[in-house]
This record gives C-alpha cells, sequence and structure tokens, in this order.
C-alpha cells in the first residue's frame, strides 16, 4: 500500500510513509538490508514474513536466496550455513518453531555468526494457543543471542536494520521480537527511507567468507575446558560491549533516518510515584494512557528495548531514586516469576535509593490490556502503598 | 449527513474514531478495514488496522476493526466501545455480540434496504440502510448466495459518517482490490448514492 | 600406496581414528577425488571427533562442524551462501556418519534432496553410533550386537534401505561404495562432482572396535560385504538410470558374518534366512538394470 504523496519532510530528505504491517515492515526492512540467504519455515503468525520475502526473491526486487526449508531447525542451520560461507543470512519464526531452534540458537552466538532472526512471539504450547506472551524470546536469553523487543511496526522496520549492523560489528547474533497479532497483524503507518539511505547505513555483504579453499581452516571442532571457558569469558566481554555499540548505532540511525532509539526509554518518571516498565505493545498502550491522563498522577513508563545483553546500568540511571516500579511482564517462568521482573530486580540489586520492585504479569495468551486494565492497576498499585512479594495478576 | 461531531471530537478525552466492521468468513471484511484504513489514510490520518483474533472460517462471524486519529495512534488493544460498526451481513443483529459495547447514541450501518420487522434493531444508535447485497448482484459481484459487498459498505460509509471523501475510497480500492476494480469502484458510487437514515436513536 | 602423483593428501596423518578406521579411509579417498577446491560440513559423530581437538585439525581444506542431523541443511546453507558472495566452483560436501543421515538426519537429507540442492552428501556408514560406544542405528544390520541390542534383545530389524528413499527423491546422482575399493570410490566421487544438483553416496565403512574385528582387516571384510552381495555397489541416476559395478564371484554371506564379532550370537537358522533375503534382494536389484559383466 503506498501513500500517493509525502505525508511528512525531513530536512533535505522526503520520507515515504506506507501502510503496513508488523509483518510486512520486518519483511520490508529484510528487503532494504539486502539480505542475501533467506530460510524460513512458515509458522502462525509469522506466515506474512516468509510468503513477502519469498514473493521479493521471486519478483527478482530481492537477490537472494530463499530456501524453502522442511523445518526450522533446518532453517537456522541454513542460516549457519550460510553465514559461514560470508552472506548475510535471515530467518523468522515463532513459539514453536523457536524452541526447535534452541540447540542451533546457542551454535549461532557459539560460532559468533551475524544472523539476523525476526520472531514473533507466540504462547507456547501444550495446550495450543494463537495468543500472545513473550516466554517464547525470554526463554532463549541464555542462549548467547543480543535480544531487542519492539511495540510497533516502525520499530519493528528500524530494528531490523539496525540488527543487521550491531550483528555484523559484534559477531553476535540479534534476534527481533515482536508480538504476534498485537504487532504482527496491525496495520499502520510506517515510514520508509530509501534504498540509498539504508546503504549508508547499512553497507551490503560485510559477511566475513570464513569458509575460503584459500585459507583453509577447521571452525567448531572440541576445545579443552580451558579454551571453552576463555571463549566464553570473551563472549561476555562482548556483550558488555553491546549497549554502547548499539547506542553508538542508534545515533547514526538518527543521523540517517531521523528517529532515535535508546536501549531503555524513559517518559514522564522524573518525581514519579510509579513507574510501569513494559516492552513491545504494552509500552504503546501505557503511553497512550498516560498522554490522556496527564496531571491526574504521577505516572510514567519505561519501555524496555534491549533485553539482551540487560542493559543494567541505563536501567539503574533511569530508576535510581524514583518511588515505586511495577513490571509489568508478558510472561512467566512458572515458579520464577515474571522474566523482565527477576532481570530488573537482579539489575537493581544494591543499588542506593533503588525503587520499590513490584512483580505484574499480565497479558499471557494474549488476554487484552487496555487503558481501563491500565488504569485498574494503577489505581491498585497507588492504594497499596507496599510492594506485594510475590506476582501481582492482571485482570484478565 | 455527518453522524458525529467530529469537530467536537478535538476537545473531548479521545480524539480517535473506532470502527468495527462485521461480516461472515469470506465476505472480506478485513479487507474493507484494509480499505478503509487506506482511505483515511490518504487524506493525512493516523491509522490502524486489525482482524480479530482467531481461525476464520467460511460463514462465521468475522470482525475487523479500524482505529483513526489525528494523531499517533500508541494504543494497541481490542476495539471494546467502537463509535461505528460496519455490518456485512444483516442476519449479524441476531448476534449480540455484534453490537456489545458500542458507544451510546454511536452509528450503525447496515446492510439491509429496509428495517425489516423481525431483526433486533438496536434502538439506542444512529442506523444508515444500504442494500449492498443487491447492488453486488447488479454488478455481478460475488455470487447471489454469497455477494461481495465490502466496497459497496465502505462507499456508503463514506457517505453516512462525512468522515472520509469518496475519493479516497475509490482510491484504495484501485490500490487494494485484487480483481474487478472497475466494478468494485462502481458498487462504492453506487453505494455512496443510495445510502440512506434508517433512524434516530430514542431519546 | 597406490593412486597417480598427481592427486593430492588432503588429509593429515596423527587424526584421533582408531586403528583399521573405515570413515578415515573413506574421507581420504573423497577428499583426494574432489581436491583442495572443497567446503566439508561435517555433523557429530566419528568423522568429527577424528578430525582432531582444536587447535589441531587433519583436514587440509575449511572444515566446518555442525550440530547432530544438520548436515544436509547446514552444507545446503553453506552452498547458497557462497554462490550469493560470488563463488560458484567451490565444492559443498556434507560428511556425516549412518545416525546422522539415517536417523536424526534423515529430515533435513531428504528436505535437500527433494529440494535438489547443490552439494554432494556422503555418508560413511559404520552401522551403529560408534562415537557414542556402539548404539543402534536404522542402519544396524538385523541379528547384530550393539551396547542398545545386546545379548538376548540383538537387532532385530532390516537395516533400512536408504538407497530406495534417496532414489524415491529423484536426485541427480546416487551411488554406493565401500572403502575396500578406493579407485571405485574416487571414481564415483569425481563422477558426482561435476553434476549439478543434490548427489549423494553410501560408503560402507567397517569399525573394527564395533563389528569386532582386528583392524587390519577393515577392507578386507568391506570386499566380503560387497562379494557376498550384502552390500552391492550401484550408481543411480534421476531415481531411474541404474548402473551396476561389475560383480565378481559370490561368496557365502556366512564368509562375512563370521569375521565379525557382532554377528557372534547369529545361529545356524539366522544365517540361512539371511543367505535367503540376500539372495531375493539381489534378485531384485539387478530387475532394475544390466550389471555390467565382468570379473575381478
Amino acid at each position: 500500500m503506498t501513500a500517493p504523496k509525502a505525508v511528512s519532510s525531513r530536512g533535505a530528505w522526503e520520507t515515504m510513509k506506507r501502510l503496513l504491517t508488523g509483518n510486512e515492515a520486518a519483511a520490508l526492512a529484510v528487503q532494504f538490508a539486502r539480505a542475501q540467504v533467506i530460510a524460513a519455515y512458515p509458522i502462525t503468525p509469522q506466515t506474512r514474513i516468509a510468503e513477502k520475502l519469498a514473493e521479493a526473491v521471486a519478483t527478482g526486487e530481492l537477490r537472494a536466496r530463499y530456501m524453502k526449508v522442511e523445518s526450522e531447525t533446518s532453517a537456522m542451520a541454513a542460516c549457519i550455513g550460510a553465514s559461514m560461507a560470508g552472506a548475510r543470512a535471515f530467518t523468522a519464526t515463532s513459539s514453536q518453531g523457536l524452541a526447535l531452534m534452541h540447540e542451533l540458537l546457542h551454535w549461532a552466538s557459539g560460532a559468533r555468526l551475524p544472523i539476523v532472526l525476526v520472531n514473533v512471539n507466540r504462547s507456547m504450547a501444550a495446550p495450543w494457543s494463537l495468543g500472545v506472551d513473550q516466554n517464547d524470546s525470554l526463554s532463549q536469553r541464555d542462549t548467547g543471542w543480543i535480544q531487542l523487543y519492539c511495540g510497533s511496526g516502525q520499530e519493528v522496520f528500524d530494528s531490523v536494520l539496525l540488527a543487521f549492523r550491531l550483528a555484523e560489528e559484534t559477531l553476535l547474533p540479534v534476534m527481533v521480537s515482536m508480538e504476534g497479532f498485537f504487532v504482527s497483524h496491525y496495520l499502520e503507518p510506517v515510514e520508509i527511507p530509501t534504498q540509498e539511505e539504508v546503504d549508508r547505513f547499512l553497507p551490503c555483504c560485510r559477511g566475513r567468507p570464513r569458509l575460503d579453499p584459500k585459507r583453509p581452516c577447521t571452525f567448531g571442532g572440541g576445545v579443552q575446558s580451558q579454551v571453552l571457558y576463555s571463549l566464553r569469558k570473551r563472549m561476555e566481554a562482548d556483550m558488555e560491549e553491546v549497549g554502547a555499540s548499539f547506542t553508538r548505532l542508534a545515533l547514526r540511525y538518527a543521523q540517517v533516518f531521523g528517529r532515535s532509539y535508546r536501549a531503555v526509554e524513559a517518559f514522564q518518571t522524573e518525581g514519579s510515584d510509579l513507574v510501569l516498565l513494559c516492552s513491545g505493545s504494552i509500552a504503546g498502550t501505557v503511553k497512550a494512557f498516560l498522554t490522556e491522563n496527564q496531571g491526574k498522577r504521577r505516572v510514567g513508563l519505561v519501555q524496555m528495548r534491549l533485553f539482551r545483553p540487560f542493559p543494567r546500568e541505563e536501567l539503574r540511571r533511569v530508576l535510581q531514586g524514583l518511588r515505586r516500579v511495577a513490571v509489568v511482564d508478558r510472561s512467566l517462568s512458572p515458579g520464577g516469576g515474571g522474566i523482565f521482573a527477576q532481570e530488573v530486580k537482579s539489575a537493581l540489586f544494591g543499588l542506593k535509593e533503588a525503587p520499590m520492585v513490584v512483580s505484574v504479569v499480565g497479558g499471557l495468551g494474549g488476554v487484552d490490556i487496555t487503558p481501563g486494565h491500565i488504569d485498574g492497576l494503577v489505581k491498585a498499585l497507588l492504594k497499596n502503598q507496599h510492594a506485594p512479594t510475590g506476582i501481582f495478576w492482571m485482570e484478565g | 449527513m455527518g453522524c458525529l461531531d467530529v469537530e467536537g471530537l478535538a476537545s473531548e478525552g479521545w480524539q480517535m474514531i473506532e470502527i468495527k466492521i462485521s461480516g461472515r468468513g469470506g465476505q472480506g471484511a478485513v479487507l474493507a478495514s484494509h480499505i478503509l484504513a487506506s482511505a483515511f489514510f490518504k487524506e493525512g490520518m493516523w491509522v490502524q488496522a486489525f482482524p480479530s483474533f482467531g481461525a476464520e472460517r467460511r460463514g462465521a462471524p468475522v470482525s475487523a476493526f479500524v482505529r483513526v486519529n489525528r494523531k499517533e495512534i500508541t494504543l494497541r488493544c481490542n476495539i471494546e466501545h467502537p463509535d461505528w460498526v460496519i455490518l456485512l451481513d444483516v442476519q449479524l443483529l441476531q448476534n449480540p455480540a455484534m453490537l456489545s459495547g458500542v458507544k451510546t447514541n454511536g452509528c450503525l450501518l447496515v446492510n439491509a434496504p429496509e428495517m425489516l420487522e423481525a431483526l433486533n434493531w438496536p434502538k439506542s444508535l444512529n442506523i444508515f440502510l444500504v442494500d449492498a447485497s443487491a447492488i453486488s448482484e447488479i454488478l455481478f459481484l460475488g455470487i447471489s448466495s454469497f455477494p461481495v459487498v465490502n466496497t459497496a459498505m465502505i462507499g456508503a460509509f463514506a457517505k453516512a459518517s462525512g468522515l472520509v471523501s469518496l475519493e479516497s475510497v475509490l482510491d484504495a480500492v484501485r490500490d487494494l482490490v485484487p480483481s474487478k476494480k472497475e466494478r468494485n469502484e462502481a458498487a462504492v458510487i453506487e453505494a455512496f448514492q443510495r445510502v440512506k437514515r434508517g433512524n434516530l436513536p430514542n431519546q | 600406496m597406490g593412486g597417480p602423483r598427481h592427486r593430492t593428501e588432503l588429509i593429515n596423518p596423527g587424526h584421533f581414528a582408531c586403528p583399521g578406521c573405515g570413515e578415515r579411509i573413506a574421507f581420504r579417498h573423497v577428499l583426494r577425488a574432489l581436491g583442495r577446491n572443497t567446503v566439508v560440513v561435517c555433523s557429530a559423530g566419528c568423522g568429527s571427533v577424528v578430525d582432531g581437538y582444536y587447535p589441531t585439525t587433519s583436514s587440509k581444506v575449511p572444515f566446518f562442524h555442525c550440530s547432530f542431523g544438520t548436515a544436509a541443511a547446514t552444507a545446503a546453507g553453506v552452498k547458497a551462501g557462497l554462490d550469493m558472495i560470488g563463488n560458484r566452483t567451490t565444492t559443498v560436501v556434507a560428511w556425516a556418519g549412518d545416525g546422522g543421515t539415517f536417523d536424526i538426519g534423515l529430515q533435513s537429507l531428504s528436505g535437500a534432496a527433494e529440494r535438489n540442492e547443490d552439494f554432494l552428501y556422503v555418508c560413511y556408514d559404520n552401522e551403529a553410533y560408534m562415537n557414542t560406544g556402539v548404539q543402534r542405528s536404522s542402519a544396524t544390520p538385523k541379528g547384530a550386537w550393539t551396547t542398545t541390542t545386546p545379548r538376548g534383545a540383538l537387532e532385530d530389524r532390516p537395516k533400512k534401505n536408504l538407497a530406495s528413499i534417496l532414489i524415491a527423491h529423484q536426485v541427480p546422482y546416487m551411488a554406493t561404495a565401500t572403502v575396500a575399493d578406493p579407485e571405485d570410490l574416487e571414481k564415483k566421487v569425481r563422477k558426482a562432482k561435476m553434476v549439478k544438483g543434490f548427489r549423494f553416496i553410501h560408503v560402507l565403512s567397517p569399525c573394527p572396535p564395533g563389528w569386532g574385528f582386528p583392524p587390519e582387516k577393515t577392507v578386507h571384510i568391506a570386499r566380503l560385504a560387497v562379494l557376498s552381495r550384502i552390500f552391492p555397489l550401484f550408481e543411480v541416476e534421476n531415481g531411474k538410470d541404474w548402473t551396476f559395478s561389475p560383480s565378481a564371484e559370490k561368496v557365502p554371506v556366512a564368509d562375512y558374518v563370521r569375521l565379525q564379532g557382532r554377528f557372534a550370537y547369529y545361529k545356524e537358522e539366522h544365517l540361512s534366512a539371511l543367505q535367503k533375503e540376500t539372495d531375493l534382494a539381489w534378485d531384485a536389484l539387478m530387475s532394475k538394470g544390466s550389471p555390467q559383466k565382468g570379473g575381478r
């Protein structure tokens, strides 16, 4: 869908807004990024991404190999092979499919491959559900992948482009997640750059051909304990640099495209009685709620974009001195509570003037979270001055 | 023939308009929502369009939603209190879920020639009618047992609501309808001309 | 050592294989036939362990370790990646054992074969999961002892007919070979190298510790597998054009079975049943094409 005229302009460049769903935005970004090998297996609610890319390759709009693999395991295996060969590799999946890739997610990060994966969050079976929560991607948090969370089609588009650049600079694979349905299927305006602008930000073919008969090497063979230990230490050191890389690249992104992103976005947090910390689409709903209820209560919002590496320092800076933060999780680690809540508590540990942290869980299975629910949540939390030690369950 | 005080909306809490389009699986409610969203978008509005959750099956009730606002919509949740409901199939009036939550003094546009006695016409809504099935038959869109009415209904909506222009709707139809473009455009124009008031809400 | 001098040795000595390892013989000859412009994708199994531990490697061509069961998908990805960066000449070869091919790797094998991905897949078949200590695979023949088919519960299923699976996929080229005839193996590899699309070579690679025979007998055992007609040698192109290697004089299956400790529990009646089955299978095979006459 195209707008017949530019809706807004930015400096010397005309911007073009198009109506796209989150899935279409992801696919378009992959096209702009000039991905070279795409291996994807269809799974609801990701299918539109696979279809759009297959179409783009078929028409020649995207010069790439589209591999119609027979499972998600093979999708990631093929991406690993292609990335080793030096090509820019991409896949997309969801829930059960991501779970099927689990072994290979470890492989990709261990092999330091700059693969980009878009995950459309969907609740894990059993039982079958086409609902939404973030358990699928969050339960991969230990696999060594950088993880970004998006709440709108625009964020998805921009995060995919950022992801390719970030992956190739850090040699760590990047997972970009968006909620199924609430982001993947929502049609909305997305600002689209020109190919020239994208090429300026993301030069093509930055992959390193490691499998080269002229310089034969063996990769991934058995190692002694000390070697593995030192590799892991190096990976952690490199992960710790990712936050700075992300900030630097986001700045560059803003210079080229005019949109800026931070690992942790704060909205109206100063002097607040309560901060709602969330990720993905819930952040947008909270923002709308806060915008409509300005001045009535002192409530702020923190939207987490970067989850791995967990932006500990930035979060501590944003939350220090605030009274209370309610982490609203659309996830649950059974027996361990909301997943972002665990990470937030751990990141704040030992911080002077740290806020009280309340763990809120809601929206599992795609249960709707409306401004009305946010209103009810805020009222309940402000009324009760003591932070519940367990999970505060949202309506649903 | 505007139904809502569009200017008045600017001063009230939510500035947004929320529209629900309901039909049966296969009637193109989702495409209708995209056409409507696209039409608003062409006029510089910010839009959001999304289908209802769940598996779609030919014949089963299906809803698609549109939000429109002058500025960015960051809200992301189901529409519980639509301002407008567009029903592609008049029989859906029998289904209480179709009109649940509609705003008081909200508007209802139905694919029907008249307010047939046997059905549950809501008393608190502004009602608009257009015989989109008849238009579809004349233009050979779909088959008589399953007429394609989605484009006509959007045309009727444009006139009934006064919120979006006929031109924008026609533009959107040209962009999005995969086949029989001219016939669909004709349906839009015909419905735009034929839509009429059903009744005003009871006081 | 035989072979013309111009064929380069592409594996280093000092690898970690057991004495008499069939896999190493197979790998050596496959690489000799493919040459330097080759990339190996090797899934978990003996082949990956024997290459050596970091920082050493016995492979003189680029060698990528991939996870168990993903050799075909990874190799397909490598080939796609090489193509996209402009390298259309390097041969990609997937190197996997029977476990990684018949069992856990069967799905990705089938996927790659069905899509006619352009690479060569070589399965070195030692008829069990040898690397993890001799557990059965679907390539383990009936009557064989393994740790998961111990005495009292010997393997009771026939060896999975992988050739027929690949033939059903109508791949451009598939062949069987053994380490007993390296010239035949190299010839088939060189032929496969020139074909575009999915190519498969199934190499019987006897395993001294796993099969229970002295390490100097590897080649002899492999030869008996062919002569007893338990492991026939043939090529099939596009799922329909069959070529048989010249068939020599037949030896009884007993001669093959009796030399291996894994068949120690084979009884007389099993032997005669095996002979019958082998003969029937051979006749069925022969009906598919005309075997070249010629002895050895």
